[in-house]
């Protein structure tokens, strides 16, 4: 039963998403001389960069959704940015062209917010086992399709504006398996690469998403970039790796699915910039879908000792609900210069990290399989 | 388990002119921290060091690290801990081993020396010092609590905190010191962070006084997992009370509750770790 639902789901979303209509969506789109002009002005101590923080809104059709995202690709290139990042499940809008589900969403939605005046929610804990099994493979049947469109608009946007678009995350299907990735396109709208997301929410997991098991970096004429998403940033090692294989920016996706706390929201990019040096985008998906609530600040953050203010942030999004381009200069010959003048970090123990991946986490498969 | 942090301003630490000051005042806070109940407590960052110091004529730190014994210092101490029944971190020294000098820590506990721990990386001005680096971290269960150190500067080493949070730790005892101007953001670097990612309790003790020519500071803070604090900031106290102790409640069953609706470890991706090789 469920593959005829996903298989429906499939065909409706093809041919929504058609690449005659995606052509049509498109039509109009010109070269962006101010972009070539952009491109060959940047210099590694003045890098224009940005970030997408959005609001879900549920499309009609691929035209409104291509319009959307043309928006704030042109707004980036009007602030004369080479780079943009758009946010982790950047497909939820797309929801929208299913028959039915505006009223189904407005009705999970409304469900939710009364269930949250509950004194014991725990967004967290609680959205595992409230999610419709019927979501997941919605999810599945759209991906294929979504996929391919989403390609096409990411590739064309990139070279009418001759930016680097990193285009948030969307859902991979391999065979039977999903994941959570994103696509990084070039200006002259050339795949660059896609990254899976390597560490999962206890949601995803729930859902059936596998795990990436490998992290590209992009070695691009202004640095060296790997793009990890959300909750890879929870975890220091996903940076230490980074910086192993000499990243200068990581790209970072986030759809935090919680009510804001600035707290919360710290133990992401920002500690991983300060510990491992590197300059760090987050872009962010906020608003309310299918009961779920997101939110969330875009940022451009950097190791403390670099900002004006000394406290590790180069712009930040000022609500965490809400559109916005969030902009901001970065300097990657500063950052090299910190790195070897830093008066607390880049030790390193030769004797401590012999072997350190077998005797620290030996243990750790056997208990994630208790 | 109920836990102190010691915290004294530059004054105090300036108004300790001979050794005995020193003894006096660390008695008295054992004497406050018995009347509040207190079984733990934790004293600042180089606390050790600055004892060095009054004893010794010599001003330069390189001189001082290498002419002194830490033996009299820990004595004293592990007397005190008799006297007063309470677990004592009695905050950090240099320790000879050998030609080597490390930046070492201890857990006092009945006299004895339960648990000793070496600090693993280096600030640069500890490597213009020629400290040498320990290698590895111990944990060891104390009145039914799994407790680590994290010596100063390896609260910035997140490979130390993980580490000792894979190994099963629940408390972390850090006494630290920073030099430079004062800066929350770099403390806030530190041990906040590691709590975050490895959510076990840590109670730190930050030194504010002078070693030689070089000034120190850093904030004593207890720290827990953000969503059981009650301003949902990963801090479960900080600033000193009158008794001039940051004191708070360890409460591990709650910490426990806590992980179990949101457990950052169970989602840690070792297949990942070792495909790309990491520390290697």
């Amino acid at each position: 039963m469920m593959w005829l639902i996903e298989s429906l789901i499939e065909k409706w979303f093809s041919s929504k998403l058609s690449i005659h209509k995606i052509e049509k969506s498109l039509k109009g789109l010109e070269q962006d001389e101010r972009g070539k002009e952009i491109k060959q002005k940047f210099s590694l101590t003045n890098l224009q960069v940005s970030c997408v923080e959005r609001k879900i809104k549920l499309v009609k059709n691929i035209e409104e959704y291509v319009n959307m995202l043309q928006n704030f690709v042109r707004q980036a290139s009007e602030e004369k940015n080479i780079l943009i990042v758009f946010p982790e499940n950047n497909y939820f809008d797309l929801l929208g062209v299913i028959p039915g589900f505006r009223w189904l969403n407005y009705y999970l939605n409304q469900k939710m917010r009364k269930h949250k005046g509950n004194n014991n929610y725990n967004s967290r804990k609680e959205h595992p086992e409230r999610i419709n099994p019927l979501f997941i493979h919605i999810l599945k049947g759209m991906a294929k399709p979504v996929e391919e469109g989403i390609k096409m608009i990411f590739s064309s946007l990139a070279r009418a504006y001759r930016l680097y678009i990193y285009t948030g995350t969307y859902i991979v299907k391999e065979g039977a398996k999903i994941f959570n990735a994103g696509f990084f396109y070039g200006p002259q709208g050339e795949l660059i690469g896609i990254q899976k997301k390597i560490h999962l929410t206890d949601l995803e997991e729930k859902l059936g998403f596998q795990r990436g098991e490998e992290m590209e970096i992009y070695t691009l004429p202004f640095g060296k970039v790997v793009c990890p998403i959300c909750m890879d940033a929870t975890y220091f090692e996903t940076f230490r790796i980074a910086r192993e294989k000499g990243a200068d920016l990581a790209l970072l996706p986030i759809a935090n699915l919680e009510e804001y706390n600035p707290w919360k929201a710290l133990r992401g990019i920002w500690p991983r910039t300060q510990e491992s040096l590197i300059y760090g985008l987050k872009s962010s998906l906020n608003g309310w879908i299918a009961g779920m609530h997101f939110t969330g600040k875009a940022g451009i953050f950097a190791p403390w000792m670099i900002t004006s203010h000394q406290d590790g942030i180069i712009n930040i999004s000022s609500h965490y609900e809400g559109d916005f381009l969030v902009s901001g200069e970065i300097d990657i010959l500063q950052l090299y210069k910190i790195r070897k003048e830093t008066e607390y970090l880049e030790d390193t123990n030769i004797e401590f990290e012999k072997d350190y991946l077998e005797k620290t986490y030996g243990n750790a498969d056997q208990e994630r399989a208790k | 388990m109920r836990v102190a942090s010691v915290e004294w301003s530059r004054k105090e630490w300036e108004e300790i002119k001979q050794p005995e000051n020193l003894w006096e005042k660390i008695e008295s806070h054992l004497k406050k921290a018995v009347q509040e109940e207190i079984e733990l407590i934790v004293f600042p960052g180089f606390t050790g060091c600055f004892y060095m110091q009054l004893t010794s004529s010599l001003k330069d730190l390189y001189s001082l690290s290498r002419e002194l014994n830490i033996q009299s210092y820990l004595e004293q101490i592990k007397e005190f801990s008799l006297k007063y029944a309470l677990i004592i971190c009695p905050g950090s020294y240099w320790e000879r081993r050998g030609k080597e000098i490390f930046h070492a820590s201890c857990l006092i506990y009945q006299g004895e020396i339960l648990l000793h721990q070496f600090q693993l990386y280096l600030a640069r001005w500890e490597k213009e010092l020629g400290l040498s680096r320990g290698i590895d971290v111990e944990i060891k269960e104390i009145k039914g609590g799994k407790m680590g150190i994290i010596v100063s500067t390896d609260v910035f080493y997140p490979q130390v905190s993980r580490r000792l949070a894979l190994k099963g730790a629940e408390i972390i005892l850090s006494p630290a010191g920073y030099i430079g101007e004062k800066n929350r953001v770099l403390q806030l670097c530190g041990l906040w962070e590691e709590v975050q990612q490895n959510q076990f309790f840590a109670v730190e003790s930050g030194f504010n006084g002078f070693l030689g020519e070089l000034n120190f500071w850093g904030e004593s803070i207890i720290y827990a997992p953000l969503e059981m604090t009650v301003n949902q900031d990963g801090y479960l106290e900080k600033g000193r009370d009158r008794s001039g102790l940051v004191k708070a409640f360890l409460d591990n069953k709650r910490r426990v509750e806590t992980i179990s609706k949101f457990n950052v470890l169970s989602q840690l991706n070792l297949g990942f770790y070792r495909k790309m090789g990491m520390f290697r």
